[in-house]
């Protein structure tokens, strides 16, 4: 049933694939996804925003509802009104059901596409299925990272990492506090320390991160020299002064 | 300009006028705006006829608009988040948004390159033009070659050393030159 309407989704919306890594060095590209346990998550919330809507039309017909059983208990004329009345608020919480169940499938699907790619120097981030949204990010602009839990996120051992590059302080004004395009995030992992720590390893490597000078770049690479050509590099200057040695005894000799 | 002989980078570079299906997403976006039809079909009207865009060794350059006129110039270097979006119309023609973004205050997008059906082309020519790629590409490689050790030096350097040992020993062995000048 699911995956019926994940194909009709992923033909209809033009759903594309599982997002390629940028151009790199592909060994050491890694893609995470969200955890199952985010799934759940989402069910939750989606729990919570069901029994809301549900709710809220149940008050919302309450009046009408006595109205109908007043004019049910009249009979006559006025009940042909309450059937009508009937039909009417029974159609209104019947589509809210049915809404309620497509939004269900869409937690469903919009969980199934997510990637989060980590590459040797760059990190993109796949989310979405109305809107779908790419982010490509380096690591030499990544100004911090940061890790987020709710009570309900700890108690299924999943986590929000956020990653921040520069800029973006005009984030509240926007109509999308959501759609801040300076902040990524990787939602709903199980392992977001480890996660954290493969992306402050490859940051560590770059002398320029965030907004540091390139110059530091250039000071800090101080090659290291292998201990072969070291050792032939003493063989040759012990060979020079064996030489001069040599010629020092000679002319000695000469003069 | 016979610099780049690289596909990619001339087929960006080539690139200046957005394909016609970005008029076709117009229509569609200004007939879901009801009767403010009236003034956002124009709008879209020129938008659409007066985009250009220039991609070139340094960065992109965009400009747009016939009564206000606007133009919009960014170097690569300076790019710090590419973000590809697109709605489900969008990818029916085969669009998307690139959404450029610098380290400058807004939090939306400095510049969108929007209406190439070659997006992909596109993030993946800035993406290694942009900040941050570079660094850790040539940064990377090179110490590690130097760490390897090149067979061809420790070769070079071993060739110094028979040289300069061939020579002390034609130095001690030989009997000792005289030189003509020594005894006038």
């Amino acid at each position: 049933m699911y995956n019926a309407f994940r194909e009709l989704c992923e033909r209809l919306l033009r759903i594309p694939p599982e997002p390629g890594p940028p151009p790199g060095d592909e060994a050491q590209t890694r893609i995470f996804r969200a955890a199952p346990n985010y799934y759940k998550y989402l069910l939750a919330l989606w729990a919570v925003k069901t029994a809301g809507a549900v709710l809220a039309v149940i008050a919302f017909e309450i009046g009408p509802l006595i109205g109908a059983w007043i004019g049910f208990s009249r009979g006559g004329h006025d009940s042909g009104w309450a059937l009508l009345a009937l039909v009417l608020l029974g159609f209104l919480l019947v589509a809210t059901l049915v809404l309620r169940l497509f939004a269900l499938a869409v937690v469903r699907l919009d969980f199934d596409k997510r990637w989060y790619v980590i590459t040797d120097r760059s990190l993109r981030v796949r989310e979405g299925v109305f809107l779908v949204r790419e982010a490509t990010v380096t690591f030499a602009n990544i100004q911090n990272i940061s890790i987020s839990q709710g009570p309900i996120q700890r108690a299924l051992g999943i986590a929000d990492l956020r990653v921040d590059t520069a800029g973006g302080g005009g984030a509240a004004q926007g109509q999308h506090a959501m759609q801040n395009l300076h902040t990524t995030w990787f939602r709903g992992v199980n392992n977001a320390s480890e996660i954290r720590e493969l992306m402050q390893k490859r940051l560590r490597q770059l002398k320029d991160a965030g907004l540091g000078d390139l110059e530091e770049l250039a000071a800090a690479d101080t090659p290291t020299v292998s201990a072969d050509v070291l050792a032939a590099l003493r063989e040759v200057c012990a060979e020079a002064r064996a030489l001069r040695e040599t010629a020092g005894r000679r002319t000695n000799a000469i003069s | 300009m016979t610099m780049h002989t690289d596909p990619v980078t001339e087929k960006v570079f080539a690139l200046e006028r957005p394909h016609p299906s970005l008029w076709r997403y117009y229509i569609i976006h200004a007939l879901l705006t009801g009767p403010a039809l009236i003034g956002t079909l124009p709008y879209y009207f020129f938008r659409y006829h007066t985009l250009r865009y220039r991609f070139d060794e340094e960065g992109i350059h965009m400009k747009v608009g016939i009564l206000f006129r606007k133009e919009i110039n960014l170097t690569y270097a300076r790019i710090q988040d590419i973000h590809l979006k697109s709605g489900f119309v969008q990818r029916w023609l085969g669009l998307a948004n690139l959404e450029i973004q610098t380290a400058s205050g807004s939090a939306t997008a400095e510049l969108v390159i929007e209406g190439f059906k070659e997006y992909e082309l596109i993030r993946d020519f800035l993406y290694t033009r942009m900040r941050g790629y570079r660094a850790g590409n040539a940064g990377r490689p090179a110490t590690a070659q130097l760490a390897g050790g090149s067979p061809e030096m420790i070769s070079l350097l071993q060739e110094i050393r028979d040289e300069l040992r061939r020579t002390r020993e034609s130095l001690a062995g030989a009997p000792p030159a005289q030189p003509p000048s020594h005894h006038v």
